[in-house]
């Protein structure tokens, strides 16, 4: 509490300002921080979705939880609703495995054209666009695609292999979308990480293994954390890779959503849009109780 | 609350309009601004090439004659026109949607009713509705490769279509009950003109004999892309795309033979700020020199039989539009579909999820 | 080992851009890999239809200044969270990351149901304000996990040489976070690239996008005019990051 104070408005009086003033303008300048995100999502969203969420309990005759029940009872919505978790947590976690290792290398490579290296091509597919990215998934994976043809020319298999329209085909893609979204969340932690941190501890007789284990792996939970999380949530937003990869088990929460936005039934896509949002943030509140809420300094 | 929502949108507008004033300049809006002697119009449409073929053959020629200024937006958005309508906001005059989901809205609220004094141009009476007004016809046909087939070895029919012994492969489907649904039946043996009401559980029933040689699409544009590249062997697909696509030289082709025709029609959206323009254009785009302009630039079928009998007969042909092919079609049943839509799309998921 | 396996994934990466690219040079109207027949007709096709072009642009605008915007706002919030205490925390920090949670039809509707009224749709700033929305839980949470590691015995260590607080958050706070700013602004900024669901409810006539062109093609005819438009994405993308090179290596 009070180093936090200091971070900001300490009894600093060197510049001869009265130090009452400063400390007025500086506390404006302080909640400044806090008001301007604030009022421009209020403005922008919030209000509006007021509105929206109270549809998901308000029907035509009233206040109703028959939304609720619906999409809590009826198997088409438990389905989906579970296929897009899973989809999310599959992707998330391949998004982590692959992109930690790599991240990992890229700042402690000693060049810094090794790490730009890494970093450009990991970025390269990031700048073409998303639909784009789906196409080339599809030209890849095609019965006469790329890797079909690339098995087959080494014999691997005789007869084509069916990878389009699968669950494989939208967690590879989703993965390759979201990829960069962990790549850089992780590396810009670890670039904060004091370098100096782990060589002090392999001096002092841990084994690199251990000093990363023991210091480096702890002191990157945050950029883990936003990892996973924006990872997480965006893949719960996904549709078109998986409608345009997947079959007919890939349908997602988005899908229904839009579905029945257009069919005049904005109550059913209000109360699935709740749902969405209160699982996300039961589920960050679950971690914060596991893991404290690593984002605010420990005092 | 709509009090407070005024304010906060008064201040939302004041905080954010002064910041970004000067980039605005060049990009205003063109719909709100004052009009000209004749008026405007905001007209909404798909996008892609069929509204540069509708803007050639509808939007300019309009514009000429009664000097209507006419703004074209894209894409149709049935959510956004909701929207609009219950924000009381309705910027849209006119817009091209499918014509079942015209008589959804009609029938819930969201359109103007059609005014038959001004439209005085009589199409098919199948899509001439209190709502809408068809415009063009895409049909659900069967399309295949013609890499691997050709008209006598592909399915000429539903039965074939749906017979897997006989024709192995895979089949690219909408992932839409529409059409969808009506082609199992006909495809189990139910005549044409007995379809409707469809019987849900025989339909569903069918479908079950193929499900698992079905790849689904979800976008029109994709069957020709899954037929050219081997992805699938036959598509129930929408045949203006197949048109287009074997026109510009991919390996695809198509039969009419039990083509279930659907009408995108001309709605206008409740409250819509030039109403008197938006009939007027209704109006004018149903003509049969309008429609047959359009179908010339755009493998899409008439729903105007007069602008169908100014076509030649290989354009005929080309849309299904011969009578001898229009013996075999089927008009969608929009009044059904804009019935059961909401409930059968909910069937339609949960029989794919399972 | 780890270099090996780095040098793998990044192939992997980079493979749907090695696919697509010829891709616009193709003679076939649909997507096959490898091209056999090259052609220039989807350049032509690109740059005869003015749509593509000055939703190129257009788009390159908007995601400029809804990254900056949204990097800004952004930032404010995760420094709020990280520097000050206040009741309501774990609320401020779910409506900053509400408009990521919510889906995106949803957010759609709400915002025009706050733009319309006031004149913000089928405009250029409503379309910027609607991208710095879907942005600033990006940039929150990546500058989240950026500041949880700078140290704040360095920013005291400047404030009693003489820095006041603020020049002590530029000089020593922001240097400390480059990265995390730099993936902010590029997440931000992608965002507003690929975004079309928003798009499409707060856009009007004047207002369209590269991406929503490419979407509108989605429902009629999708052909390798896309891998132009990919090609220029790509190109522009990657001058802008080579003059921001070239800058920074000349200002040294």
């Amino acid at each position: 509490m009070k180093d936090n104070k200091t971070g900001f408005n300490g009894d600093i009086n060197a510049h001869g300002v009265p130090l009452a003033h400063r400390v007025a303008k500086l506390s404006f300048l302080k909640w400044s921080t806090v008001l301007v995100p604030l009022l421009f999502i209020a403005l922008t969203l919030v209000i509006s979705m007021v509105g929206i969420i109270r549809k998901s309990f308000v029907g035509a005759d009233g206040f109703t939880l028959d939304y609720y029940i619906k999409i809590f009872t009826e198997p088409l919505y438990i389905k989906v609703l579970f296929n897009t978790l899973l989809t999310g947590v599959i992707v998330t976690a391949a998004c982590l495995l692959l992109a930690y290792p790599a991240a990992y290398l890229s700042v402690r490579a000693k060049k810094p054209l090794v790490r730009r290296l890494i970093t450009g091509g990991i970025l390269v597919p990031y700048w073409i666009s998303m639909l784009v990215r789906i196409f080339a998934w599809q030209i890849i994976l095609q019965t006469n695609g790329v890797i079909n043809q690339a098995l087959m020319f080494l014999h691997i298999t005789e007869e084509p292999i069916q990878f389009l329209y699968t669950t494989g085909a939208v967690c590879i893609s989703m993965t390759h979308i979201l990829l960069p979204y962990m790549f850089l969340s992780l590396q810009s932690n670890m670039e904060g990480i004091d370098a100096n941190l782990s060589t002090a501890a392999s001096v002092m007789g841990a084994k690199p293994a251990r000093g990363f284990v023991d210091v480096f792996l702890p002191l990157s939970v945050p950029g883990i954390f936003s990892g996973c999380l924006m990872v997480f949530v965006l893949s719960l937003g996904f549709y078109i890779a998986p409608a345009l990869l997947g079959g007919a088990d890939n349908m997602m929460m988005s899908n229904l959503i839009e579905q029945n936005m257009n069919n005049f039934n904005s109550n059913l896509a209000a109360a699935m849009s709740l749902e969405l949002l209160v699982i996300v943030f039961v589920i960050l509140g679950i971690a914060f109780r596991f893991v404290g809420n690593i984002f605010v300094p420990k005092k | 609350m709509k009090k407070f929502r005024k304010m906060t949108a008064a201040l939302v507008a004041a905080a954010m309009t002064a910041g970004l004033a000067g980039c605005s300049g060049s990009s205003g809006s063109s719909s709100s601004s004052s009009s000209g002697s004749a008026g405007e119009l905001v007209f909404v449409d798909w996008g892609g090439t069929n509204t540069d073929a509708r803007i050639e053959a509808i939007v300019k020629p309009f514009e000429e004659e009664t000097g209507i200024k006419v703004t074209v937006v894209t894409p149709s958005d049935y959510a956004k026109l909701i929207s609009m309508v219950e924000n009381n906001t309705t910027e849209w005059d006119v817009m091209n949607c499918d014509a079942y989901w015209g008589v959804y809205a009609g029938e819930k609220g969201y359109l103007e009713p059609m005014d038959y004094n001004v439209i005085t141009t009589k199409i098919d009476e199948e899509v001439q509705l209190e709502y809408v007004m068809g415009a063009e016809i895409y049909t659900s046909v069967i399309a295949y490769n013609t890499d691997k087939y050709n008209a006598d070895t592909a399915p000429s029919d539903w039965a074939e279509f749906f017979d897997t012994e006989n024709y192995p492969g895979k089949r690219a489907v909408w992932q839409y009950p529409v059409t969808v649904l009506e082609a199992a039946l006909l495809a189990d043996g139910v005549p044409m003109d007995e379809l409707y009401p469809l019987d849900l559980d025989r339909a569903f029933a069918k479908l079950d004999t193929i499900k698992d040689s079905i790849v689904w699409w979800t976008k029109g544009a994709e069957p020709s892309q899954m037929l050219s590249t081997g992805e699938a062997d036959y598509a129930l697909a929408w045949s203006g795309r197949i048109a287009t696509a074997r026109d510009e030289g991919s390996p695809v082709d198509m039969t009419y033979n039990g083509g279930i025709m659907i009408a995108a029609g001309w709605v206008v959206p409740k409250n819509a700020p030039n109403l008197e323009n938006a009939m007027k254009f209704i109006e004018y785009a149903s003509e049969a020199k309008s429609q047959y302009e359009f179908s010339v630039r755009i493998p899409y079928g008439s729903t105007n039989p007069e602008a169908v009998a100014l076509m030649d007969d290989d354009l005929k042909h080309e849309l299904g539009q011969s009578s001898e092919q229009l013996a075999n079609e089927i008009y969608l049943d929009n009044t059904y579909w804009a019935e059961n839509l909401a409930e059968v799309e909910e069937r339609f998921n949960a029989w794919l999820v399972a | 080992m780890l270099y090996v396996y780095t040098f793998l994934l990044i192939i992997v990466m980079i493979l749907p851009a090695v696919v697509i690219i010829p891709q616009a040079f193709t003679s076939l109207n649909y997507f096959k890999f490898p091209v056999e027949e090259t052609s220039f007709k989807w350049f032509e096709k690109f740059f005869g239809n003015e749509q593509w072009i000055v939703g190129l642009g257009r788009s390159m605008m908007i995601a400029v200044l809804a990254a900056v915007l949204a990097t800004v706002i952004g930032t404010m919030g995760a420094l709020a969270m990280n520097k000050l205490n206040f009741k309501g925390k774990s609320i401020f920090m779910s409506i900053m990351i509400a408009p990521m949670v919510v889906p995106v039809v949803v957010v759609g509707a709400a915002l025009y149901t706050t733009f319309a009224p006031i004149g913000l749709t089928n405009s250029i700033p409503g379309l910027i304000f609607a991208h710095t929305l879907l942005g600033i839980p990006m940039v929150f949470v990546t500058m989240l996990s950026g500041f949880a590691n700078v140290n704040e015995n360095l920013e005291l260590a400047a404030m009693s040489m003489g820095s006041s607080p603020i020049g002590a958050f530029f000089k020593v706070t922001l240097p400390t976070v480059r990265t995390s700013l730099v993936s902010s602004v590029l997440f931000a900024f992608v965002t507003s690239l690929d975004e079309v669901v928003v798009t499409t409810f707060v856009s009007g006539a004047n207002t369209k996008t590269l991406t929503m062109v490419m979407w509108e093609n989605m429902r009629t005819n999708i052909d390798p005019t896309l891998a132009v438009a990919a090609l220029f994405m790509i190109i522009l993308t990657l001058g802008m990051y080579i003059i921001k090179e070239i800058v920074e290596a000349k200002s040294k």
